[in-house]
């Protein structure tokens, strides 16, 4: 909302300061966005005459303008097609800021030739919208004079950003109420003209009967015999000045009293209006030019304004082009209604419609108001475009009756800890225009639609009687020192986080939604997890994955000249919409060579990334939060977005999946700028699932007696898993074999032969070397009978 | 001087002029070897007298003694050189570069650092976490807030909807961590004290916003928490995030639907140089929107509101990195450059902690 200080002024006799009402606004939640203090912007800014020019030696379009600025005559270098001699104009001296955009001038040579200062044009200076060559102003001004004396520029132009609760300040009058009910001045309200009226009344209908149907109030009157011109200097300024064009009179005249009293209206050319006039729902098929030119197809739940034969427009957002006043409007026909605010709004949405009017209905305005506000403006037509006016015609099926309250004032201290005497809290209410009972019944204003119940009598009170007055309160934890306040599943998740990166690996964040055809490589692209209106065609699946995501982001870094890297990301992965359908997961990859012990070229040589780099990461991370190999097994069922040769899929014992990980398959990396990337995703809900929390642990079992290692080399067929291997050896003796290890593998074409190195413990006495034999024989059966191969001989 | 006495003196020349092991071991073998100098002379005892034969044996003795202990010595020393010697060559260029441990090129994310921090000051004040999912319902994204269909709050909010699969309930992923609250009221019990850290949404995207964000969301909920408490715990939270004793907040009247009164929070700071300072100077830059929760968020929690208030506040997480770390563009933080990452990221082992402070 903008407004000018003048302006406000008309409102609110004050004394304040400038800084003071700002200040205020800002207090009272009618927060300033901006505010452009003329005078302070145009004092630098001086009346220049052009005593002669000439042509720029090294440059076609640009003059050399010699140019009286008072107390003395300087050169000015200027492009403007229109500087010439005798021309008064705007000059802006070295140091000056241009205040279209912000730009400090310095002394400059402009093709070898010095120009001090520049002249300008009224965009540049924020004096209008016309950027075609510098500014033309009366010949009587005094060169050297400043432009913000000369020019009256000494005004300040505001701009408040308005909270949807607020309509009632969408009119300059409804702000200087609020800024006098904060002390800042005294409310002026002004004097109501005599209009008089001839006994014409123009018909008019309203179909909707009901208060909360789209229009439950129509007024309007005929004005015959009006003159439509331009509007005179003071409206033209007025406008401008909070950025609106000038149209004609009449448009002026109704834009000006929305931005003054938050009064929508609007002036129909009688001649264009058979019969009669008033407000329907549309009717499928029906279609209207409106104002902004565009043509626009109703269904059959909009409100309209219609005569008997056609729609004249939208009801509340704008009218048609058609029926609209021109120049040449002679006779007119003035409306003032009431619209409702949820269907304004639902039909300014479905036409994509956006207006003064629309933005004020849809918040609402003041139904008591409909009568005064046409009255308004048909004395300022009369004023500024002569006329007769005729009789209202009104239909009122709102019937508005004030809502009442009963307040509690003990709730201003209950709900901010304020002690506001009641006397104070009674004045402020008063001056918002609220009726106070003796018993504190309290009567809504008709233009306050926000209040309702007590808390927002609260916030009125303790608006305006200054928030910043609230004292802090200690609201300390009783719980001292202070109890853990993360779950079991928050301490994990940080703890993988950074598991995670002690691997060398860089967190990512990035967007939980993809592009369609990665959301279908990673078993995603359902229909019903896509956005509607997605930013982009890049951005409009929900991932099913984190995994798809980082690696555009590998890939997006490779063609950045950094192909061998690590990254992780710990975010959501969706396969529906319900809560249980996210689920956490933390996902990697290497990529290139990015290997733990080295990578890129280096002298000691380095390799591509392979599935056991994966896997590395994902069993390095899970012994970090306490799953070691004795809680997990190992299956070649990773999805299909992993190698199928390559991957593989970390269960719980019970079948639960704890993680995948794997080469990415190539027909995935194919169109990207990775030659090779090996990842993995673990699954935090499951992991929860199996941590042991004990907190206290038996003690170890430390021997004095040194362990024995005995080898085994076994053939077995090349199907044949290193998992079946090791747990057939484990298993042949629980008590004594302690950890079984893989320490060579030879592949030939069907079989491969495989050696392992068993810990055996001794516990409490030296193993004679035919108990030694007896381990090692059970060994021995238990492989050969798990894998169908042999010892090797 | 004697003969051995002579001859002992030569040898032990012979013995410090040796070369190397081999001219040794012949000078050993030339005296001491079965047909040696000296095993020859001690054969030739025989021949004499035994008076003769006594004194010369002993003489012989140490004369044996003496040659003997001598090679022993000159051996350890050849030994020594030519160790030495092999040594030398084996000599490599230690100036070839090393890697170092991959693990330093592992970084925490700002965004998880900063929840991090958060956590620990809200923790300490004793507030638990609690989340929600992403993909929300439009009843706890906006209803039960109290922000209805028709409301033009809906319309400040770009919301990104999904598509609808013949279910009457309209999924949106979610605009704001509020819906939080009312999830986490309504399988409870008051009093209430939570925050809720999580990705939030919205259909925008320049400088300033990204489709994609971070929220988090405080509540508390009893009999008696008021607006004081709101500024006392914003003004606590404020000083430990930043560390800074001076902070300084303002409270601005504004609006929330889900909230009644609703205010947004600015603290004091410094714009007039290169880089924006909390604390001092004369300019406010808004950092929360809070209130006291609406009776009706309270009634759609089930939750009595004439006898239980609270207040709700909402922060913009990523914004608050920006600010402590001096982080300039949002769009950075989630395009995943590794040259950001690297330089904005924490290391793993700074894990933030109250004792120890939030900063590194």
């Amino acid at each position: 909302m903008k407004f000018t200080l003048s302006w406000l002024k008309e409102y609110l006799k004050t004394d304040k300061d400038i800084n003071t009402i700002l200040e205020t606004l800002t207090n009272i939640g009618l927060e300033v966005e901006e505010a452009f203090d003329q005078n302070s912007v145009y004092k630098d800014f001086k009346v220049a005459k052009i005593i002669s020019t000439k042509k720029h030696p090294n440059a076609d379009r640009l003059q050399l303008c010699l140019v009286d600025i008072g107390e003395e005559k300087i050169e000015v270098v200027c492009g403007a097609k229109n500087a010439r001699e005798g021309l008064t104009t705007i000059y802006a001296p070295v140091g000056s800021t241009i205040p279209d955009s912000g730009f400090k001038l310095k002394k400059a040579k402009i093709r070898g030739i010095e120009s001090s200062g520049m002249l300008c044009s009224k965009k540049e200076l924020r004096l209008g919208e016309d950027s075609e060559g510098i500014a033309e102003i009366s010949n009587n001004l005094k060169p050297g004079k400043s432009i913000a004396d000369e020019l009256n520029l000494n005004d300040t132009q505001i701009e408040i950003a308005i909270t949807p609760n607020r309509p009632d300040c969408l009119g300059v009058y409804g702000i200087a109420r609020d800024l006098a009910a904060a002390g800042v001045g005294e409310l002026v309200n002004r004097d109501k003209k005599e209009i008089s009226v001839s006994k014409e009344k123009f018909p008019i209908f309203l179909d909707y009967k009901n208060k909360d149907d789209a229009c439950s109030i129509f007024s309007g009157r005929i004005i015959r015999n009006v003159k439509n011109t331009k509007s005179p200097e003071w409206l033209v300024n007025k406008l401008e000045a909070i950025g609106l064009r000038s149209v004609n009179c009449l448009v002026d005249i109704t834009n000006y009293i929305n931005f003054d009293k938050g009064r929508p209206l609007h002036v129909y050319d009688l001649k264009k209006i058979s019969k009669k006039i008033g407000a329907r729902s549309s009717k499928k098929g029906e279609e209207i030019q409106a104002l902004d030119g565009k043509n626009y197809k109703l269904d059959n739940e909009m409100c309209v304004i219609a005569d008997d034969e056609k729609v004249l427009g939208i009801g509340g957002i704008m009218g048609g082009e058609d029926s609209g006043s021109s120049m040449s409007t002679t006779e007119i026909f003035l409306e003032s209604a009431y619209f409702d605010p949820v269907k304004t709004a639902i039909t300014g949405r479905k036409l994509n419609m956006m207006s003064d009017s629309r933005y004020r209905f849809e918040r609402g305005v003041d139904p008591e108001y409909v009568l005064e506000g046409l009255d308004y403006a048909t004395s300022l037509i009369i004023e500024l475009c002569g006329g007769s006016a005729g009789e209202i015609s009104f239909i009122d099926n709102r019937k508005f009756v004030n809502e009442k309250i009963n307040f509690k004032p003990e709730l201003v201290r209950e709900m901010t800890g304020l002690k506001i005497e009641n006397k104070i809290t009674n004045k402020i209410l008063n001056s918002l225009g609220f009726k106070v009972s003796k018993d504190w019944e309290i009567t809504i204003p008709s233009w306050r639609p926000d209040i309702s119940i007590n808390e927002d009598i609260v916030e009125e009170v303790v608006r305006i009687y200054g928030l910043n007055n609230i004292k802090s309160e200690p609201l300390l934890n009783k719980q001292q020192p202070s109890k853990p306040i993360l779950t079991d599943e928050q301490k994990n998740l940080r703890l993988i986080r950074r598991a995670i990166a002690s691997r060398g690996l860089l967190e990512t964040i990035s967007y939980s939604f993809i592009n369609e055809e990665d959301a279908k490589n990673y078993g995603g692209g359902k229909n019903s997890l896509k956005i509607i209106n997605p930013i982009s065609e890049e951005l409009s699946d929900m991932r099913p994955t984190p995994l798809a995501s980082i690696i555009n982001i590998a890939d997006e870094n490779s063609k950045r000249g950094y192909g061998d890297l690590g990254i992780f990301e710990l975010g959501p992965g969706f396969s529906g919409k319900s809560e249980d359908d996210q689920i956490l997961i933390a996902s990697g990859i290497r990529t290139g060579t990015y290997k733990l012990e080295r990578f890129g070229k280096d002298w000691q040589g380095s390799k591509k990334v392979d599935v056991f780099d994966a896997k590395r990461d994902v069993a390095s991370v899970l012994e970090e939060i306490g799953i070691n190999n004795q809680k997990i097994k190992i299956k070649n069922s990773a999805p299909k977005f992993y190698h199928p040769g390559r991957s593989g899929q970390i269960l719980s014992k019970k079948g639960e999946i704890i993680a995948n990980f794997g080469e990415i398959h190539p027909k995935i990396i194919k169109e990207k700028d990775l030659n090779v990337a090996v990842g993995f995703e673990i699954f935090l809900d499951c992991i929860n699932l199996l941590l042991d929390k004990k907190l206290i642990q038996t003690a170890p079992e430390i021997y004095n007696l040194q362990p024995v290692r005995r080898d085994f080399s076994f053939v077995v067929n090349n199907e044949v898993s290193a998992q079946t291997i090791i747990e057939a050896a484990m298993k042949s003796d629980n008590k004594l074999i302690q950890n079984v290890k893989i320490f060579d593998q030879f592949l030939n074409d069907k079989n491969k032969s495989i050696a392992i190195e068993i810990t055996i413990q001794q516990t409490d006495h030296t193993l004679t070397d035919s108990e030694l034999e007896d381990i090692s024989l059970k060994v021995i059966n238990s492989v050969e009978s798990a894998t169908k191969g042999k010892l090797r001989s | 001087m004697t003969y051995s006495e002579t001859l002992e003196k030569e040898i032990l020349k012979k013995i410090s002029v040796a070369e190397n092991q081999d001219s040794l071991e012949k000078i050993r073998i030339a005296e001491l070897g079965k047909k040696g100098k000296i095993s020859l002379l001690m054969k030739d005892l025989s021949k004499l007298s035994p008076e003769d034969r006594k004194e010369q044996g002993s003489k012989l003795n140490i004369l044996k003694k003496n040659i003997s202990e001598a090679i022993s010595l000159k051996k350890i020393e050849l030994a020594n050189i030519e160790l030495e010697k092999q040594l030398l060559e084996e000599k490599i260029d230690v100036t070839l570069p090393v890697q170092v441990n991959q693990s330093k090129y592992g970084k925490i994310h700002p965004v998880s650092q900063v929840l991090d921090e958060i956590s620990e000051i809200f923790g300490s004040l004793g507030y638990k976490i609690s989340e929600g999912p992403d993909i929300e319902t439009e009843h706890y994204n906006f209803n039960a807030l109290n922000i209805p269909e028709s409301h033009p709050a809906r319309q400040m909010h770009d919301t990104f909807y999904l598509n609808n699969d013949n279910t009457k309930e309209k999924y949106v992923l979610r605009t704001h961590t509020s819906p939080v609250q009312v999830r986490t009221m309504e399988k409870g019990k008051p009093p209430f004290k939570f925050i809720s850290p999580g990705r939030t949404y919205r259909c925008d995207s320049d400088q300033t916003h990204t489709p994609m964000f971070h929220q988090i969301e405080g509540l508390v909920v009893d009999e008696k928490t008021h607006l004081g408490h709101l500024k006392w715990t914003l003004e606590t939270f404020f000083k430990s995030f930043f560390e800074l004793d001076n902070i300084e907040i303002q409270l601005r009247p504004s609006y929330f639907p889900f909230t009644e009164p609703s205010l947004e929070v600015d603290v004091l700071c410094d714009r007039s140089g290169p880089v924006l300072k909390i604390g001092e100077g004369s300019d406010w830059l808004e950092v929360a929107g809070a209130g006291m929760v609406h009776p009706k968020v309270l009634r759609s929690s089930n939750i009595d509101p004439s006898k239980y208030q609270g207040f709700a506040f909402g922060l913009g997480v990523d914004r608050l990195a920006q600010l402590k770390y001096g982080i300039p563009d949002l769009r950075t933080f989630f395009n995943g450059d590794i040259r950001w990452l690297s330089h904005y990221g924490f290391s793993f082992l700074d894990l933030p902690t109250l004792s120890r402070g939030l900063k590194k």
